[in-house]
Formats: C-alpha cells, structure tokens, sequence
C-alpha cells in the first residue's frame, strides 16, 4: 500500500510541476504584461524601473526559478497589479463566495440529479423517464452563460424578484438573494448530468447477475434497492464527483463573471486580462493541486465503494 | 501668515455657496442658502473598481489616487471659485516664494500633524518625492517630478539622490530647484506622487504600505478607518487636521461595485448620495427624479485617432489630412455619446488652462478642403494608384466587446462614404493593442489621452521626438523646438502662442492624429448635499461638503 500511496504522490507531484512550468512559460507568450492593466502606457524610464525592482527584467529562465524557489517554500509571492497584497491573501478572500455558490449548486445538483436519475430507471419507457431525459437533454445542452442571462432576465427584469448581479460577504437574507439564480444556472448542468449517470447506472446493475441471485434469495423492496441497487451504482457518480468537489472552491468563470460575484474564477478571469502572471500562476497550482488530489481521494473511495477494484495490496 | 488666513477664510466661505456656472442645476427643492447642517454628516458613495494600492509612490489611476486626496495634504491645492475659476492656493505649504530665474520655489510647512500626533516636516515632503523618484521604488509616475533637477536622471540610475534639487533647509522649510521654469509645475504638486510620506513607516510596512488600511498614516482632512478589498473604504474625520474646522463629514463609506448597473441601482435607490454616470439614458432617467444636481465637467481628456506614419499609406500627409478632415465628429458625439461629449478640433482637451486662463485653440475648425481629394493627391504622391476602391486600409481597435464593435462601425462607414476606400476593422484586446501599438504593426487606430496636469504640455508634450508614450513614428525638429522654446519662455502669455503653433503644426500642416471628442464627466449628486466643488483634475479631498436636509 504504503509503495503504491507514493508512486502515486510522485506522479502527483511530477504533474502539478509539469502544469506550473507550461503555465509560467505559455502566459508570458502571450502580448501585454501587468502594466497592461493600466489604461495608458508610460514614458520607458518608469516602465524599466517597475520591471527591475518586480523583477521581470531578467532573463524568463532566471524568474523561472526564482519563481519556483519561493513556491517551494510555499510563498506564491505578491500580485503585480494589486501592489503589496500577497496572492495568499487574495485567494483566501477570494473562496468563500465561491465557495458558497458551488456548495448550493452541487448540493442541489447532485441529490435532485440523482433522484431523478433513479427515478427515470425505475420507471424505464414511461412518462418520468421520458421527462428526465428531457430534462437532461436541456441541461447538457443549453449553456450556462444562457441560462444565466435568461434567468437574469426573467427573474430580474421582467419580474423584478432578484437582484441582477451582485454579491455581499455577509451571511444572510440578502446573500441568499444574490446566490439563487447563479445557484440555478450552475445546477442545471449538474442535474443533466447526474440524472443520466445515475439511470445508466441503475439500469446496468438491475441487469447484473448478482441482482438475479439477490432476487433469487428472497431479497426484495427497499433492502434490495439500497443494499445492492444504488450502492452499486454510486460509482459512476463517484468519479464526477470527485472533481466536482475541488470545483467548489475554484468556482465557475462564466457564471462568476455574469452575476458580479467576486470569487475565484473571477479573479482569475481579471488576473488573466490584467496579465498579473503571479496571480495566475498562484491560482492554476492552486486549481491542479485540487484536481489532482480529489482524483486520487477518488481512486481511494472507489475502493471503499467497491470491493472489485483494489488500489492497495492487502 | 495673515493673508493666507484671510484666503483661507474666503476659500472656506466659496466651499460653502460652491457652484460653480458649469453646474446646471435641474432642480433645487429646498433653498439654496439654507446652509443648516444636518445632525449625522455620514456621506455614502461608491467607487467603480477597488484601488491597485495606495502608496503614494506607487498609485495609478483615477481611484488610488482618490484615496490619497483624502488622507495627505499636498503642498498646495486648487481651488475652484466662481465660473469654476481655478487657483492655487496654500495647503501643506502655508507660503512660498520662487525665484527670479522660476526655478526655485521655497515653502514653509504649515504646523500641522500626523494621525499619530507627530509634526509634519519639510523631511518628510522630500523624502516622498525623492521615494517617488528613487528607482527602486518602481514607481510607474515618477515621469511627473522630472521638472525637478537631477530627477529624471536620479530615476534613470544616472545621478546620485543628493544631487536631486529637493533641499530641507530648517524643519519647516524646503526647497525646490528646476531643471528649468516650468509654469505650471505648481499644479503638478497636487499630485499624490509628490505626497509627504513618513520613512519610519514606509520602513516599518516595507512591500505591505499602502496595500492596507492601516498601512498609512494621514495628514489630511480624512484618515482610513477601514479598508474591506474588494468591498468597501471607511474615513472618519482626521481630528487633528489642521482645518478641522472645515471638515463637516464625519464618516464616509465608499462602496467598491464594479458593475455599471449595479451602481446605477445605487444612486437610484438613494443608498448613495452621489455618484458619476455615463450612460445617456441612465443620466435622463435621474434628471426626470428631480431630486438631483446634475454637475458637467470637462474631463480633461481627448478621444482621438492615431496613424501610423510608418506605414504604407498613413506615411504621407495628405492622406492622413484627407482622414482627418473626413472624420464625423458630430455624428460620433451623437450616435456613441449621445451629444454629451463634444466634438474635438483641438488636440489639447477642452477644461485646460494655461496663464490663468483656459486654454481655447482649436486648428481643425473651419477647414474646407475637399478630403477626397486630398486623398488623391496623397496617392499619386506615393506613386500608388489612385483608384480609390482598390485602396483598403485596416483599422485596429482597442477592445473586442460589442461597444468597440458599434464604433468601428460607425467610423469605417463614415470614412468609407466619405473617401470611397474600403476600411476593415481588427479587434484586439487591450493588451495587444498596447503591444501591436508599441511595435509599430498598425495602420490607424483610436485612442484616449487624459491630463496628468492642468496644462497644455501635458497633451503637446507627447508628440515630442523623445516621448515614445504614444508611437505613431513623428519625429519633427520643429515641433521639439517649439515645445522647448515654449517651456523655456517665462512670458506667460508668449508661451501660450508658442503652444498653439505646435498644436497647429501637429493637427494641420503634419495631420499626425485627428481629435474626434472631448470627454466630459457627469456627476449626480442629491440636492442635500451642499458643498461639493472638485476641481477638474485634482483628485477631491470632500473637504467642505455637508449634508443639510437628508
């Protein structure tokens, strides 16, 4: 077990400083560089000294690994564009509203998701199947962008219900206000998806011979869903679940942008147009030390779920 | 010290009638000589976009800057009297004397405090300026000190700080030396780039100062109480100002909401008191409330297009005049503005003074020559071939969003109509626009220039063959010449002729850009509160303002 945990560290490792080395070198291909953010250029003087004392006068191999000593002390360094705050603390400032979206669209996402998806195999060939798929059909393909604008114009303009966009730090009335929308157009996607994971699922453990034998045994009704249905086809589930998870603090770019909510993906939309590179590179470690880890939280709940599949040794 | 308090006295009383003719007022419910304050002086506003930071050496841009007005005292300040005559009057300094030669002025520092009780020295008004120039600071404005002597050359490595022309000659008294006369470079000094700042302080925050709140210390009417990122800035009333006496708002709240809509909400909903508006419908909808005063001002920017002389067509002058000359600045005013900017003939933006005056030059206005052909002639000049529909020239613009889209439109039909060419567009991000700009890769494009300073020089200065800020590829020994024989002139009212020749040779005789607009601002403020009276470029202080009848 102990050999496989770290393969798998090493590799995870080997990955995220594959990512950060492609990252570091493809932003600075692309035109423009921090003082982009502002709104006119500057006499040459000025510019040169601003590039020497952040140090982005010396040779791009050079700030390479400067960069990546001070990211081994765990020091993702300061933003180019919002001078003196470290990129630590705009991170940290920047997870909860994300957080809080995310929280409510998964969890409202998965178990109507999954619900739906039981239902619909159930009742296979009949109306609720019918309907769910169609659901699902809509969700995987109408955008989130648009139904986000829709909501925003149905909720907000014609109805004048919700705020349009917006967001508050305090808990709350209010805050519950601005995350109902971008909770809906962020849920639809979910929903579609699970909905059909889950029918796929079910439908393919209720064919599995095992089930037969737990019929022939006499095991029937809710035991035999619960204990030999679902549990089975949780895995599936599982593995979406999984990224879908470190997605809560990354949050949505589109989603974030539209509605106005300061949250991570916001912040690297505006770090990328700014061309604050520190900011960048902070929040893709950030983002791929997530992925590559609930991956393998994954890995290791799969094994939990399902006997079958063994990770480790014993 | 006499005359400076009695000025004071008439500048404080001119902050309380304050409006100036430039301030339409679409109605007024309650008496405008009703100067009775209200219990709570609690101002609310907001802010578009939350500052970069608030080092003073370090600021850009309009909202950094907003921020240091309030809680530093410049040297000098304006003031804004009747017709909106502005002036400068003492601040930081309570006196001054300069030279025969212009080019050394000496202040006397008024007694006056940190927020944490300590004196404010003539040390410490040279140690910010000499921070701003010290090019380890990285400052991106210390360009706007290099009238100093020695400045331009400490900031590029190439002198020792000493040898910088700021001197402390007693605890209260500095002096500054000039590289030459610069007439207007008192109205420089109200920029935060010339801000006292305490060296204990800037030591003991190192890259921290001024990213926080509590990074700062203040000498001005405000000082920060909070600073939330990325959601609010909280002032409360600087106590131990100096003019505590005319400083009425004891809070004040800046919201930071990025989105225009949401800031509209804001003003509409009176959760704010004021707030700038650019949309012409918005601006309609709360005049039609009739709980507002509507104040205009001139922005002191220029909206213009820029060729690049470098390239195929735009290298010969008759082209670029026949654009310049076929340009619709009327029909832009009205279709992207909706008449709320104005039309530009002039490249030195409307608002800016210069001797005591505005500064009125407008070289484009009442040109009759026929741009067609003029474009022609351009043509056989280049030995192209003057079939107009075979010419096609790309125009490149600074944005990619529908806004961007609809005003190239606007511009290629209107040229394309008026010169019988065809003109493409290229929509770039900002970035890349900067970038293609710089290296030369474009044929014409539109760009924005606003003042640093309440001069002339601040727009004529970019042209000159050393300036590389705006690369269109003009080089003109003439045009240097007349802009330093200008700067060097201590007749003020000769300068000013000076300058207007260079504009003319820029716009007229060498077309190397073609105003299109002046750019104006528009700020709707409830009729409760009295007082507000920003000048046109510095960044306003809210000393002065009051709420009466909330």
């Amino acid at each position: 077990m102990s050999k496989y945990m770290l393969k798998r560290l090493f590799s995870m490792f080997l990955t995220l400083f594959v990512v950060i080395t492609i990252v570091f070198f493809l932003i600075r291909m692309v035109p423009g560089d921090p003082l982009a953010s502002m709104a006119r250029n500057l006499p040459e003087q000025v510019k040169a000294n601003f590039y020497a004392e952040y140090g982005l006068d010396k040779p791009l191999i050079t700030q390479y690994f400067i960069y990546m000593k001070h990211l081994l002390h765990g020091d993702f360094g300061e933003s180019l564009v919002y001078l003196g705050q470290p990129i630590k603390e705009i991170i940290l400032r920047a997870i909860p509203p994300s957080m809080v979206i995310n929280i409510h669209a998964l969890l409202w996402g998965v178990t109507t998701g999954i619900g739906l998806g039981i239902l619909a195999a159930y009742k296979r060939g009949k109306w609720p199947d019918h309907l769910v798929m169609f659901i699902a059909i809509l969700g995987v393909s109408i955008p989130s962008f648009v139904l986000a604008t829709a909501l925003q114009y149905l909720f907000s303009v014609q109805l004048n219900w919700l705020p349009t966009i917006g967001w508050t730090s305090e808990p709350g009335m209010k805050q519950f206000k601005y995350s109902i929308m971008p909770t809906i157009a962020l849920s639809f996607g979910i929903i579609a998806v699970y909905s059909r994971y889950m029918r796929a699922s079910v439908l393919d453990v209720l064919n599995q011979d095992y089930i037969l034998t737990a019929k022939a045994k006499g095991v029937s009704g809710f035991s035999l869903a619960y204990k030999h249905v679902l549990r089975n086809s949780f895995i599936p589930a599982i593995t979406i679940l999984g990224p879908q998870i470190a997605g809560i603090i990354v949050g949505s770019f589109v989603i974030e942008s539209i509605f106005g909510i300061p949250g991570f993906g916001q912040v690297y939309v505006s770090a990328i147009t700014n061309r604050d590179f520190t900011q960048i590179l902070g929040q893709t470690v950030i983002i791929n030390a997530l992925y590559i880890f609930s991956l393998f939280v994954v890995d290791i709940v799969y094994g939990l779920v399902d006997p079958r599949i063994r990770v480790f040794n014993k | 010290m006499k005359e400076t308090l009695i000025l004071l006295a008439l500048i404080s009383s001119f902050y309380l009638g304050g409006c100036g003719d430039n301030v339409k007022t679409t109605k007024t419910t309650k008496s405008s000589t009703d100067t009775r304050m209200d219990a709570v002086q609690e101002l609310h506003a907001f802010l578009p976009a939350e500052p970069k930071t608030i080092d003073p050496s370090k600021v850009t841009g309009a909202y950094g800057n907003a921020v240091i007005a309030k809680i530093t005292e410049s040297l000098v300040t304006v003031h804004v009297g009747p017709k909106s005559h502005e002036t400068i009057v003492p601040a930081g300094a309570k006196s001054w004397t300069i030279s025969q030669d212009k080019k050394v002025y000496t202040f006397k520092i008024r007694d006056m405090q940190w927020s944490d009780k300590k004196a404010v020295t003539a040390s410490d008004y040279a140690y910010g300026i000499k921070r701003t120039l010290n090019p380890k600071t990285g400052s991106l404005y210390a360009f706007l000190l290099y009238p100093i002597k020695n400045a331009q050359a400490f900031n590029s490595r190439k002198a020792k700080r000493d040898a910088v022309g700021v001197k402390v000659l007693d605890d209260k008294t500095l002096q500054i030396t000039l590289a030459a006369p610069t007439p207007y470079f008192l109205q420089m000094l109200t920029n935060g780039a010339y801000s006292p700042q305490r060296k204990d302080i800037v030591k003991k925050f190192a890259t921290r100062y001024g990213s926080r709140g509590d990074s700062l210390l203040s000498c001005g009417p405000f000082k920060i109480q909070k600073w939330i990122h990325g959601n609010k800035i909280i002032y409360i009333k600087n106590s131990g100002y100096w003019d505590a006496k005319n400083v009425h708002l004891t809070k004040m709240t800046f919201t930071i909401v990025n989105d225009e809509n949401a800031r509209m909400n804001l003003i509409y909903n009176g959760n704010v008191d004021l707030g700038s508006v650019s949309k012409p419908e918005w601006i309609k909808k709360f005049q039609k409330m009739n709980v507002f005063v509507t104040r205009t001002k001139y922005m002191l920017g220029v909206n213009y297009i820029n060729f690049n002389l470098k390239s195929k067509y735009f290298k010969n002058v008759k082209i670029r005049k026949a654009f310049s000359l076929a340009q619709n600045r009327e029909e832009e005013n009205h279709v992207m503005y909706n008449d709320h900017f104005e039309p530009a003939y002039g490249f030195v933006a409307r608002g800016i003074s210069a001797n005591g005056k505005l500064y009125e030059n407008e070289p484009l206005k009442g040109i009759k020559d026929d741009p067609k052909k003029l474009l022609k002639a351009g043509l056989k000049e280049l030995g192209l071939s003057t079939k107009l529909s075979k010419v096609m020239i790309i125009y490149l613009a600074s944005g990619t969003s529908s806004w961007y889209r609809h005003s190239a439109e606007l511009l290629q039909q209107s040229l394309q109509k008026k010169l019988g060419i065809t003109i493409k567009a290229e929509f770039v991000e900002w970035p890349v626009y900067l970038d293609r700009t710089q290296k030369g890769k474009y044929d014409f494009s539109t760009s924005a220039w606003s003042a640093d300073y309440n001069d002339p020089n601040t727009f004529l200065n970019l042209f000159t063959s050393k300036n590389h800020v705006v690369n269109t590829g003009y080089s003109s020994a003439k045009y240097d010449a007349l802009i330093a024989k200008a700067n060097n002139s201590l007749d003020q009212a000769k300068r000013v002729e000076i300058l207007k020749k260079a504009e003319n040779l820029l716009l007229v005789n060498d077309a190397v850009i073609s105003p299109s607009l002046y750019r104006k601002s528009f700020t709707l403020i409830r009729d409760y509160v009295k007082g507000f009276n920003p000048s046109v470029i510095q960044a306003y202080d809210y000393k002065g303002v009051y709420l009466s009848g909330k």
